[in-house]
């Protein structure tokens, strides 16, 4: 690289470092800002001025930067624009002055900006501003703007010592206090924080005339914005209601008021055209809505804000001079425009005739239209354009298009078509009156269509019945009609179901009748019977051999113990586990001695001693206290 | 013996009459038809009223008293209501008749009515949707007729105990019998599906009220009677849903629209309950 590209390079680096580091040099922008006071207290306003001057384009968008602590409800820019000539050098410089109403909504120390501007498309900031916002009645008075001519017309007051006899021609000071709309003022709040006010434009008027209803949100200046839920809309079911704003959820700020002797932010929530629909003393009941900080307030009843219940007295519009054909409601102040194209057609064409009514009050949705021969016209689109006008008037325009139908040839006036309505502005009844003008329909040389090519209305009825059908209420029901018919749905399904349970119930008795007749207990019956079934037959040994066996079974069923084919020592232990005392036992054992000794004597038993066996037996047995069954191994 | 022959007189007197009240519903409806043949619909329409206020009611009087109305509409210059008035004759017609030939000319009749309606509001700007369509439970439910549905619901309840008697069979035989399983799953949602539209096919027969609204541009009140805001006139022939009486007017429903309307402005639908 030689000496002079270095030195370039240098010189290039410069300036590109002072372009970085001081940009006004280069450009020339200036943005300062500055507010009409220092100290003020929370509900008052104060203006935040933002002059600046560029020469390097047009403004763009100015902005007041962060406003903590405030809320702006105001702002106002003003574009610049200054040609200076110098020595015949031609400067165009290009600035902005801006004042943003700024309302302080607690107190404390805040800075406010930087704010911003767009010079040329690149954005500027200019300084910050201080303001301290102290509580209600602890600002010090701001001073009063001086009158030069006050000494000349009353008392002069006393000179201040700081008072300059020439501040008259200084500009005047801002005013102590925040504007305020007296329009908007009222006596005394409706409520804490924040209400509502409802208002009406009339107390007065004839069926059909717009009344406007406006219902406007007063909020405490001195407190923070509140959030708002729960709208309910004020209920007017004897008008026709269309709203007048673009947008009813979003609340349109108005201004300041003094309400009471605080001052209130004023936002317009509704503004409607109501519309009268009959006579009387309507009521239009409150609009109400929710105030609240936080979610935990929402529910609270103290949150709810409602509106005035307003009544505006409807009568009828006056009789004289009413115009036939005049309906009740038809109340504005209307015109009506008619075009008709095209004027020459061939039989059997059509003409499209739009026929557009424009004005203010409730627009008719039909029109009265004339009856020409040989015409039909057919039904109308219909577009409209209809929403607030100037002085909040409801109106707009209305548009049929009909398509009229033209059969013979020949030249025919279509009339004209006319619309009464009363006017409530001028007190009398008016006309709205379009002429249709004249028609040509030529004869193209083809035949009139025949009379039954014309459209009828209603073709082709079925003929009469030709006689009662006899069908009448009582005669011709269904079936289903009686509810128990529809038990026949059921009734299958159920007859299985009776079945089933039969066969089951059937099974279960089979069952227990079986079980009970293999138990332990009728085992021991069949046997005490067949006992003395052989006492009866004289059959001493089959009796004695019986009475072993009643004595064995006994045993199983009432002391739960299985001795058969024990030895006697066995037999003992098993008998005094069963829990039986020693008399007991040895009762027991001596009547399984006597039996089998009995049983397997030489000589056999006699009747008597069989008898006296199968005694002794059952009487043990019927004795013995049935206790736990004998278990299977034991068996 | 003075009182017998009083008795017979008296007799005879009271015959006499019974048979001239029996005989009346045919002749007025034939005096009516006779005047129809002649095109003096308001003729026909005189005779056929006064049937209607003696309380005959037959499905040909109705037919008869929606045709006489149409004729008059079709006629031109008819008196206001004509229209909804031959709606209501057709409609009633239409749910009295046991005849499938009367029920189409019913429907046609109407569909012409209706359409003649529906132009009628179109050319005054309003919308021309004269008939509101049936909810998608109703339009089930008249898929078939309430007999119908009757009887295929004890067909289906007896397929179905036949597979529960196959399956009982299988089971004891220690079998699985596919024939039970799908008379099951076939028979008995469906045997449930068309008690349960019988059952309302019946509900809506015997306790369904539905009106003709009789004039042109009506509009819904509310409880107050007080013309409802906003809302649009109701098309003349529009069958409404009656869901009470309050007074002098009907409390009706209409799609999303409910509120009252005067019982001049309404003809209520005479059906078979």
């Amino acid at each position: 690289m030689s000496r002079a590209q270095v030195v370039r390079a240098l010189v290039a680096a410069l300036a590109a470092l002072v372009v970085l580091v001081f940009p006004r040099l280069v450009w020339a922008d200036e943005l300062r800002a500055s507010v009409d006071a220092n100290v003020i207290e929370v509900g008052q306003t104060v203006s935040l001025r933002l002059e600046g001057t560029t020469t390097s384009g047009d403004v763009g968008s100015v902005e007041p930067g962060p406003t903590p602590g405030f809320r702006v409800i105001g702002r106002s820019v003003m574009p610049t624009r200054m040609v200076s000539i110098v020595n015949g050098v031609r400067t165009d410089r290009s600035g902005v002055q801006a004042t943003f109403t700024l309302l302080a909504e607690r107190t404390g120390t805040f800075s406010l900006g930087p704010c911003s501007a767009s010079f040329g498309g690149r954005i500027v900031r200019s300084g910050r501003a201080e303001v301290r916002v102290v509580a209600r009645g602890q600002a010090p008075r701001r001073p009063e703007p001086q009158d030069p001519f006050a000494g000349l017309f009353g008392r002069r007051p006393a000179p201040s010592p700081h008072s300059n006899p020439f501040d008259f021609l200084d500009e005047p000071q801002a005013p102590p206090e925040p504007t305020v709309d007296p329009k908007l003022a009222l006596p005394a709040p409706r409520g804490t924080t924040a209400f509502l006010h409802a208002t009406v434009d009339k107390h007065a008027a004839v069926v059909g005339e717009q009344v406007t209803f406006s219902v406007y949100l007063y909020v405490e200046g001195s407190s923070r914005e509140p959030q708002i839920g729960d709208v309910h809309e004020a209920s007017a079911p004897a008008f026709l209601r269309k709203s007048l704003l673009e947008n009813d959820n979003e609340a349109k700020h108005l201004g300041l008021a003094k309400v009471g002797d605080q001052i209130y932010e004023v936002k317009l929530v509704r503004r409607v055209a109501l519309f009268p629909l009959k006579a009387g003393a309507l009521p239009i009941a409150g609009m109400t809505l929710r105030i609240f900080r936080n979610a935990s307030q929402r529910q609270r009843p103290e949150s709810i804000r409602e509106s005035e219940t307003l009544e505006v007295v409807v009568s009828e519009p006056p009789t004289a001079g009413k115009i036939p054909g005049t309906s009740l409601g038809d109340v504005g102040d209307f015109t009506l425009r008619a075009e008709v194209a095209p004027r020459e057609i061939p039989r059997g064409g059509a003409v499209a005739v739009n026929l557009t009514v424009e004005g203010y009050g409730n627009l008719p949705n039909r029109l009265p239209l004339p009856t020409v021969k040989g015409a039909e016209w057919l039904e109308p689109e219909v577009q409209e354009k209809l929403g607030a006008g100037p002085d909040d008037r409801y109106g707009g325009s209305r548009t049929f298009r009909y398509v009229v139908r033209l059969r013979e040839p020949g030249a025919f006036s279509l009339g004209s078509v006319a619309f009464p309505y009363y006017s409530a502005r001028h007190k009398k009844y008016e006309t709205a009156r379009a002429d249709l003008g004249f028609v040509t329909v030529t004869n193209d040389g083809k035949a009139p269509p025949p009379a039954d090519e014309k459209e009828q209305m209603l073709p082709g009825l079925p003929p009469p019945r030709g006689g009662l059908e006899g069908t009448t209420m009582e005669t011709a029901k269904p079936i289903s009609d009686k509810g128990g018919a529809w038990l026949l749905v059921f009734a299958s399904p159920l007859a299985f179901v009776a079945l089933s349970l039969g066969a089951r119930a059937k099974d279960r008795f089979v069952a227990t009748r079986r079980d009970r007749e293999t138990s332990p207990d009728a085992e021991l019956a069949r046997r005490i019977a067949v006992a003395d079934a052989a006492v009866k037959k004289g059959e001493p040994l089959a009796a004695v051999r019986a009475a072993l066996t009643v004595l064995e079974q006994g045993a199983l069923v009432k002391l739960g113990i299985a001795i058969r084919g024990a030895s006697e020592g066995e037999k003992r232990t098993k008998l005094t586990e069963a829990g039986l005392d020693e008399a007991d036992v040895t009762a027991w054992l001596e009547a399984f001695a006597s039996a089998e000794a009995r049983r397997y004597a030489p000589e056999p038993p006699t009747a008597d001693e069989a008898r006296e066996e199968v005694a002794r037996a059952k009487a043990l047995v019927n004795k013995a206290k049935k206790r736990k069954p004998a278990r299977e191994d034991d068996a | 013996m003075k009182r017998i022959p009083f008795a017979l007189v008296t007799a005879a007197l009271v015959a006499c009459a019974g048979s001239a009240f029996a005989a009346e519903p045919a002749e007025g409806l034939a005096r009516a038809e006779d005047h129809l043949k002649n095109d003096r619909p308001a003729e026909a329409i005189t005779e056929l009223e006064a049937l209607a206020d003696m309380g005959h009611v037959d499905a040909a009087i109705a037919f008869d008293r929606g045709l006489a109305y149409a004729r008059r509409v079709q006629k031109g210059h008819e008196p206001d209501g004509d229209l909804g008035r031959a709606v209501l004759g057709f409609e009633e017609a239409r749910g009295l008749t046991t005849s499938a030939e009367v029920r189409a000319a019913c429907d046609a009749a109407l569909t012409q009515l209706r359409s003649e309606s529906a132009k009628r509001r179109s050319r005054g700007g309003e919308p021309p949707d004269v008939e509101e369509g049936l909810s998608l439970g109703r339009s089930v439910v008249h898929l078939l007729p309430e007999t119908a549905w009757f009887w295929a619901s004890v067909l289906l309840s007896l397929t179905f105990t036949i597979g529960l008697f196959a399956r009982r069979r299988a089971n004891a035989r220690g079998e699985t019998s596919q024939l039970a399983l799908v008379l099951g799953i076939a028979s008995l949602p469906l045997c449930l599906a068309t008690t349960a539209s019988g059952l309302a096919a019946r509900a809506e027969r015997r306790e369904l009220r539905e009106g003709i609204v009789l004039r042109a541009g009506v509009r819904p009140f509310d409880a107050q009677h007080i013309v409802k805001s906003g809302a649009e006139s109701l098309p003349e022939g529009a069958k409404v849903r009656i869901v009470g009486d309050d007074g002098d007017s009907f409390v009706f429903r209409r799609g999303a629209i409910e509120g009252t309307l005067p019982k001049d402005s309404v003809g209520e639908i005479v059906r078979r309950r």
